[in-house]
């Protein structure tokens, strides 16, 4: 694995989110992943992160404190070692003529927030996303240039849910969606994009060891014509088309 | 210099590191990843006679030390591995060794009939262990007149190529077990499997894995690792042992040779970390030369008496 210091790290604790910034450079493209760990031996596995943000001399990932080895995480200090390695998986596709919907929650901001700091029409980038508070919002930077519907659980803005939002909403004909979230986010983008018609794609995420393909781990199923084929997260995706991906095994 | 080549079956392992079967599939992403060349041997992903989709996920979940896998033997079936898979390893020089796995006796020695005929396969492995599928594997390998059969049957099809048979430590009595396989004609056995474990998730009150049961592998497997491979190499002296399980550096496979091991198979740690194949093999050349063996075959003639 490479090694890299952390630079900088911001942690929300009202919001249970933290930014690391990690000093290597690497050549990741927007939908592209790393897995990365502290310097320690528990927990045992580095973790898959999407790329927040990046520049000539590091990187960084968006995470929410979950468990182990996010709250270590959470804790490092700067100039801590980090081991990771990437970039991993595929690049998302760039649609900059089209309307593009990127649409998610949580921590699945984190590879849409990278995209869109990448088009190079952000007048064309829509995002829909859901967060559970005010403090998670205001933690999420917004990329200057884009349009932004925010849904917090909270209640502190219009909507409550991405789902609600999503589905209130009028999609042009030859929008693209782009997805990255909670489950339930993905199964609706999904619906939505099958009664409408729409070019769509949603980011996956499986617990993985090796993040190249080979273990088998981040199993997904698909279907190919009639045909139903096992794909892997890391390798083939993160982004998979709805019109391929089954959701459910 | 010490020398670190192990003589096995008149196949000369360049070091005594493999790639253990399994994580590190079939060989099409590990040659991309891996050196294949720098290490001892690569052992394939267990291929089946049928393609397998595996089992639906999650597959893995976290343990303290290690994984619990259910991934369930995926793979493209033995036509698809023979005739896209297997050759890009042709001309990888390292010793090559196929891990085949089958629901029936008669799957296993049908696949062991179609790899004899390919002149770099060096090495076949019954997978006699596999915890996460519902016939053969492990079912094959607690019962010991079973493995006799399918070693029996097996070593028909392959009279010159040698025949390992990789055993699971979930058995009551894992000498039995080895001492079956070699009346059946095994030529080698790899020890061991991942070990059976269960995680319950405490929110749901559900196993995490949908099988309920997964395979441990990692760290914390290791010390059973060493006392499987200690206990049929006090019983066989003579019989090729790959040891596999849990090794993270190179004390690791110095303790699997002195319980016993020829060669060390590393699975887990490998995919963790790229890099850690070659560092292992680093750290055994500096233990060799700090404690003044000049070669593995002398650090096997001077360990401790096995008994």
């Amino acid at each position: 694995m490479r090694r890299g210091k952390l630079l900088d790290i911001q942690v929300d604790l009202r919001s249970n989110y933290v930014k690391l910034k990690i000093g290597a450079n690497i050549d990741v493209k927007p939908g592209q992943f790393v897995m990365l760990k502290g310097d320690w031996e528990e927990p045992i596995l580095p973790r898959p992160f999407s790329i927040y943000d990046r520049d000539n001399i590091s990187f960084t990932v968006l995470m929410k404190i979950r468990g182990k080895a996010t709250r270590k995480l959470s804790k490092l200090k700067i100039g801590g070692e980090i081991r990771f390695k990437g970039p991993l998986g595929n690049p998302y596709p760039e649609f900059s003529d089209r309307m593009t919907y990127l649409i998610g929650g949580g921590s699945g901001y984190a590879p849409l927030h990278f995209y869109a700091e990448h088009c190079p029409r952000k007048e064309n980038i829509i995002f829909f996303i859901g967060v559970d508070k005010k403090d998670t919002r205001e933690f999420f930077d917004e990329v200057k240039g884009c349009r932004y519907e925010w849904a917090v659980e909270d209640g502190s803005s219009d909507y409550k849910t991405v789902v609600d939002l999503i589905e209130d909403y009028s999609f042009p004909p030859d929008a693209v969606l782009i997805g990255c979230g909670p489950k339930v986010v993905l199964q609706t983008m999904l619906r939505i994009a099958e009664m409408n018609s729409l070019e769509a794609y949603v980011s996956l995420e499986e617990m993985m060891v090796c993040g190249v393909g080979m273990c088998k781990g981040c199993a997904v199923k698909v279907k190919e014509g009639d045909r139903i084929s096992i794909k892997h997260v890391c390798k083939d995706g993160p982004l998979f088309s709805v019109k391929e991906v089954l959701l459910e095994w | 210099m010490v020398d670190i080549a192990v003589e096995l079956f008149g196949l000369r392992f360049k070091n005594p590191v493999v790639l253990a079967s399994g994580p590190s599939g079939n060989g099409k992403e590990a040659i991309e990843v891996f050196d294949l060349a720098k290490l001892g041997g690569f052992t394939t992903k267990t291929v089946t006679w049928e393609p397998r989709q595996g089992n639906p996920p999650p597959r893995l979940v976290e343990i303290y030390g290690g994984i619990l896998n259910s991934i369930g033997l995926e793979n493209n079936g033995i036509e698809c591995f023979i005739k896209e898979e297997l050759p890009l390893l042709k001309d990888v020089d390292t010793v090559k060794i196929v891990s085949v796995g089958g629901d029936t006796v008669e799957e296993f020695a049908q696949m062991v009939e179609r790899l004899n005929d390919i002149p770099y396969v060096d090495v076949i492995e019954l997978n006699l262990s596999c915890p996460n599928v519902e016939n053969g594997g492990i079912s094959f390998g607690k019962s010991p007149s079973m493995v006799r059969k399918v070693c029996e049957t097996c070593k028909k099809m392959s009279p010159k190529k040698p025949l390992m048979a990789k055993l699971s430590s979930d058995v009551t009595d894992v000498v039995e077990i080895a001492s079956e396989a070699i009346k059946g004609g095994i030529d080698g056995l790899t020890l061991i499997n991942s070990v059976q474990g269960m995680r319950m998730n405490i929110e749901t009150g559900r196993p995490y894995l949908l099988r309920g049961v997964g395979g441990m592998s990692g760290p914390c497997i290791k010390p059973i690792g060493i006392w499987n491979v200690y206990q049929v190499r006090r019983a066989f002296p003579d019989i090729p042992i790959i040891g596999t399980g849990g090794v993270m550096n190179g004390e690791d496979v110095i303790e699997y040779i002195m319980a016993g091991a020829n060669v060390v198979g590393i699975g887990f740690g490998a995919i963790v970390d790229f890099d850690l194949p070659y560092r292992v093999i680093d750290e055994v050349k500096v233990f060799l030369k700090e404690h003044k063996y000049g070669s593995i075959r002398d650090l096997v003639s001077k360990r401790g008496d096995i008994q």
